[in-house]
């Protein structure tokens, strides 16, 4: 085992590469309460020498002397352990990794927006720049500094991408990257969606929702949410927009073309998430570790529970399958993943977990699976679940 | 061997495993994936951290699907912005470089 990880938590590196030389023991000897089944770990063991976590990642080199191979990558160590995931179980793996796939952004973001007729994605950065990526996630251009913008989203049919500022909506061409069109919109825009037609576009701005259609941008109504709104989600018919806000229990349906707003409750303490698949509504209150599924009408059919130690942080819905994006309060710094479940059976599909958090937010993609923006990493991860 | 660093300290170790292209591709833990990766240095070439003979930064990663805190597989494999020229790949040379050090007792 090599590392420069210092002898003492939050002590300073050695600065020459340290080494560590000890027999393996049974990974038995390295069991704690979170580890009951040791499969595919590695551990030794010595009262006074061990790996620390300044060592994580590094190596550990087993096998006899004139056949050297990577045996385990050092995951920590503590009271006389040394710990190491068994990278040679996983050589295939290694050889050939997919899943989850996870590409760098410029620092901080915040939301991705994709225009898949252009191969454009647009990335919302904390400071309100957006960069624009090409279809090899290569950063080719930011869009013109303006105003700082707020959200973003993409048009799942057309060439077009919108972006929100503090004074209108602004449709831009996903080809040139030039504002097309304009339109005012007051009480400072937070969320935009596109309808899967393309036709609509939905703008939350305070605690209002308006309804655009996208040919010429121009207002076809706004609706009163009562509250600051603080998610929306457009269901696939793209004829029903979902709205939820963290200051009061109910879950508004504006009808698109938009004439009519009807609305039902979940839960007690105010919505933080909302999503829709063809005929259920996706619902989580803003501290929670469940997904209520209900039909258009409200009425619950089923509830989706998180594992422990698992919070609700974002929900989208992709195919058939609703991806709830979570994160964890037993590890520092928390940890971020989704959990799968199928839209038609509310069985859960599988688990990725893809690290550290914060999870800034979850955008579909239109062939399955969907984009995880992770805010303080600065990466987006590409998270594709079994159909 | 290689050292993770950020903000100018140093966190973590990797292994270079294989290049591709102009790629270095690098062996590490999942868990040691926690900062701004625009600002994490992944250097080699020298038995100084600091010392950062060559280096690159993350372009992209992957993190082992069954990986999850506190225990599940603690794996990511990271592809590099360079190919870390100079320094040699795989256990062979590791091994060889732990052996022309005197070990120390890391208590």
């Amino acid at each position: 085992m090599a590392g420069w990880g210092p002898s003492e938590i939050n002590g300073k590196s050695w600065d020459d590469l340290q080494v560590l030389t000890l027999p393996l023991v049974d990974p038995g000897g390295c069991s704690t309460e979170d580890r009951a089944s040791n499969v595919g770990f590695a551990c030794c063991r010595s009262d006074n020498e061990h790996t620390t976590p300044g060592d994580s990642g590094g190596p550990m080199i087993g096998g006899s002397q004139d056949s050297r191979k990577l045996v385990a990558v050092i995951e920590g160590g503590v009271g006389g352990a040394s710990i190491a995931t068994r990278a040679d179980l996983r050589a295939a793996w290694i050889g050939n990794p997919e899943h989850v796939h996870s590409y760098v952004v410029a620092s901080g973001p915040a939301a991705v927006a994709v225009v898949p007729a252009a191969g454009r994605k647009y990335v919302l950065h904390g400071d309100g720049t957006v960069s624009v990526l090409d279809a090899g996630w290569a950063a080719v251009s930011k869009l013109p500094a303006g105003q700082t913008v707020r959200a973003i989203a993409g048009s799942p049919v057309g060439k077009s991408a919108y972006i929100a500022d503090r004074e209108a909506v602004r449709e831009v061409n996903a080809e040139t990257n030039a504002v097309t069109r304009s339109v005012s919109i007051s009480g400072l825009p937070s969320l935009l969606a596109v309808t899967p037609d393309g036709k609509f576009l939905a703008v939350a701005h305070g605690s209002s929702v308006t309804i655009l259609a996208t040919g010429d941008l121009s207002a076809v109504k706004t609706f009163g949410i009562g509250e600051t709104v603080s998610a929306m989600a457009v269901a696939p018919d793209s004829e029903h927009v979902y709205v939820t806000s963290a200051d009061n229990d109910q879950v508004q349906t504006i009808k698109i073309p938009a004439t009519t707003m009807t609305s039902w409750n979940n839960g007690q303490y105010g919505n933080g998430f909302v999503a829709a698949s063809a005929d259920r509504v996706y619902v989580s209150e803003v501290v929670d570790t469940e997904v209520s599924v209900r039909d258009r009408s409200g009425d619950e059919q089923a509830r989706l529970k998180l594992q422990k130690h698992r919070q609700v942080k974002a929900l989208a819905v992709s195919g058939r399958r609703v991806y709830v994006g979570y994160e964890t309060d037993n590890s520092t710094p928390a940890q971020v993943g989704v959990e799968v479940f199928d839209t038609g059976s509310d069985s859960p599909v599988c688990t990725r977990q893809f690290g550290a958090g914060p999870l800034a937010s979850l955008t579909p993609l239109a062939g399955g699976g969907v984009l995880a923006v992770n805010r303080t990493v600065s990466s987006i991860s590409v998270v594709i679940a079994p159909v | 061997m290689l050292a993770l660093i950020n903000d100018a300290k140093h966190y973590g170790g990797a292994a270079l495993i294989r290049r591709e292209q102009e790629q270095a591709v690098v062996l590490t833990a999942a868990h040691c994936l926690n900062y701004d990766l625009n600002h994490v240095i992944v250097s080699g070439g020298s038995l100084k951290w600091f010392e950062k003979s060559t280096m690159a930064k993350v372009r992209e990663y992957y993190v082992h699907p069954d990986y999850a805190l506190p225990a599940g597989i603690d794996l990511a494999v990271l592809i590099l912005d360079g190919a870390l020229t100079g320094v040699p790949v795989g256990p062979r040379w590791l091994a060889k470089t732990m052996a022309r050090f005197t070990r120390r007792v890391k208590t």
